[in-house]
């Protein structure tokens, strides 16, 4: 490539980078501008004094709480599902699984990766009539429901994070703790993951966005516009993803759509915090497992 | 076998045969290594020098297209065990024949972890003991002096020369009877590489070696056997640098 090309390259990449930086912070600051003015305690709390909401001794009938507290439930459901399989199945490929199987086997999650997230929450929904007829109504759509298709929905994505991650670490590296001793499975606890945290942890902190801004699946699952703070895992709940959506499609006023884009700013501060929190852990595993 | 056996023989091979896929690596060699000696394996590159040493301590069953044929034993505790069988357990063989890569590997760990780190692979879990195993092998690798005030400090911010010391204070920390070398010194600048040569010569008292080089004029300096490996043929150069 001759002097300009590379110029001419060097500028489209800088432009691309500035566009999608420009619109991030358009998006934001859009958000801001929008939400932002709705921020104050009636927005969570509604009516319901703030302590008594949050000691759950009070319903909240008209505020964000029950959304916000339905959201944090079902991520965190979600992830503590999906996460131990996840990585299993990836370590599963990338460590143990013959030729053959896993070349079947990536096939067959990157089909699963592929699957629109309005059919699993269809599946989730079929269950949920199936589950619903043969437990007489005990059992229907229900947190617990939802946080099972979103957790089947992340899943192939936390497999191929974990599978890339371990069939990156060069060669040298893989056979250091088997020429010491190591058996295969601690060459992959001791030294094989903890290697490849930070992209490990890539693959919850994408797992977590998703599970939190999927609105297809939990609208067939479980999730309803109002049910308060769900005392069981099998009782509706509400989530931000479907106020947002629900606000946005049926507002009364002005009003009430500067509370749905003040609880698009929650959602977003929702996953931040998650994303936080996601690195903290990582970064004390990692001093905890590499360090004295 | 065709060579001739001696009491000291550590590890020896006949009609050993290592193929990788289609690709044949090792054609029907034959050789012996003896105890406390260090025998240097010379020869161009991808000859099969390093796929030999992965056969000193059955780090080829880890490849599972890896198959050979003929025959390949070590002597440990007085006792022949056979290299060739994929099924046998690996892990004690593996302590007891330790191996030093061409690149220094630290792990991402502090100095002290990386030495104690074999000891925590084999089950022993008395700190004191632990903490007086890491300091001899550190010791026995010249680098105590130089780390002892900073063992927690993250190994792999050592120089290269250190790192390959403490590569090396890893695998003796478990007491070896066996060190498998692969072009140590290849990695590391003149004075570096004279301080691993130093320490191997010290080592050769307690440890069968086998080393991987380049280098002939180290081998000349330090190798009491030397092998060519070319083409997956292994062939004696002893006359030339017998001691």
């Amino acid at each position: 490539m001759n002097r300009f090309g590379e110029l001419l390259l060097a500028l489209f990449s800088w432009c691309c980078t500035l566009l999608l930086t420009a619109t991030v912070g358009i998006l934001m600051l859009f958000l801001l501008r929008r939400g932002l003015p709705a921020f104050d305690a009636a927005l969570f709390f509604g009516d319901t004094p703030p302590l008594a909401a949050l000691l759950l001794s009070k319903p909240v009938f008209d505020g964000l709480f029950p959304a916000l507290f339905g959201t944090l439930a079902l991520v965190l459901l979600a992830i503590a599902c999906a996460v131990p399989v996840g990585l299993a199945a990836g370590i599963y490929l990338a460590e143990y699984a013959a030729p053959a199987p896993k070349r079947l086997l990536n096939l067959f999650f990157d089909v699963l990766a592929g699957i629109p997230s309005i059919v699993i929450g269809l599946a989730g929904f079929a269950l949920a009539i199936v589950l619903h007829r043969t437990f007489s109504g005990r059992i229907g759509h229900c947190l617990l429901l939802s946080a099972l298709s979103l957790a089947f929905l992340v899943l192939p994505y936390l497999i191929r994070s974990t599978q890339n991650a371990l069939e990156a670490i060069d060669p040298v590296t893989r056979r250091t703790a088997l020429a010491l001793g190591a058996s295969k499975l601690q060459n992959i606890l001791y030294v094989l993951l903890p290697n490849r945290l930070a992209d490990l942890t890539g693959g919850v902190i994408l797992a977590v966005g998703r599970c939190a801004e999927d609105t297809a699946v939990i609208m067939l699952t479980g999730v309803v516009a109002s049910a308060g703070i769900p005392n069981s895992l099998l009782r509706q709940y509400e989530a931000l993803p479907f106020y947002i959506y629900y606000i946005s499609s049926q507002y009364s006023g002005p009003e009430e759509l500067q509370r749905g884009f003040a609880a698009a700013l929650v959602l977003l501060s929702l996953c931040v915090a998650l994303f936080l929190l996601a690195f903290f852990i990582q970064r004390r595993l990692k001093e905890r497992l590499l360090y004295r | 076998m065709t060579t001739a056996m001696t009491e000291t023989t550590k590890i020896r091979l006949a009609d050993f045969s290592f193929r990788y896929g289609k690709n044949e690596v090792l054609r029907q060699i034959s050789g012996q290594f003896f105890e406390n000696r260090l025998t240097a394996i010379v020869g161009p590159s991808g000859s099969g020098k390093s796929t030999l040493l992965s056969v000193c301590n059955r780090l080829w069953t880890e490849l599972p297209e890896a198959k050979v044929a003929g025959k390949a034993e070590i002597q440990l505790g007085g006792e022949w065990r056979d290299l060739c069988d994929r099924r046998a357990p690996s892990q004690q063989l593996r302590r007891k024949v330790g191996m030093v890569f061409q690149t220094p590997n630290p792990l991402p760990m502090s100095i002290f972890r990386n030495v104690a780190f074999p000891l925590k692979l084999a089950g022993i879990r008395d700190r004191e003991e632990i903490a007086q195993r890491v300091e001899d092998s550190l010791h026995r690798t010249l680098l105590w002096d130089e780390v002892k005030k900073r063992l927690d400090s993250d190994a792999r911010l050592l120089s290269g020369g250190q790192q390959q010391r403490l590569c090396i204070a890893r695998s003796l920390v478990l007491e070896p009877e066996v060190l498998l070398l692969d072009e140590p010194t290849s990695a590391l600048d003149r004075t570096a590489a004279a301080g691993i040569e130093e320490l191997l010569i010290g080592l050769k008292k307690d440890c069968t070696l086998v080393m991987v080089s380049h280098y002939l004029e180290q081998v000349e300096r330090l190798a009491d056997g030397v092998f060519e490996m070319s083409g997956g043929i292994l062939r004696r150069l002893d006359s030339t640098y017998s001691r």
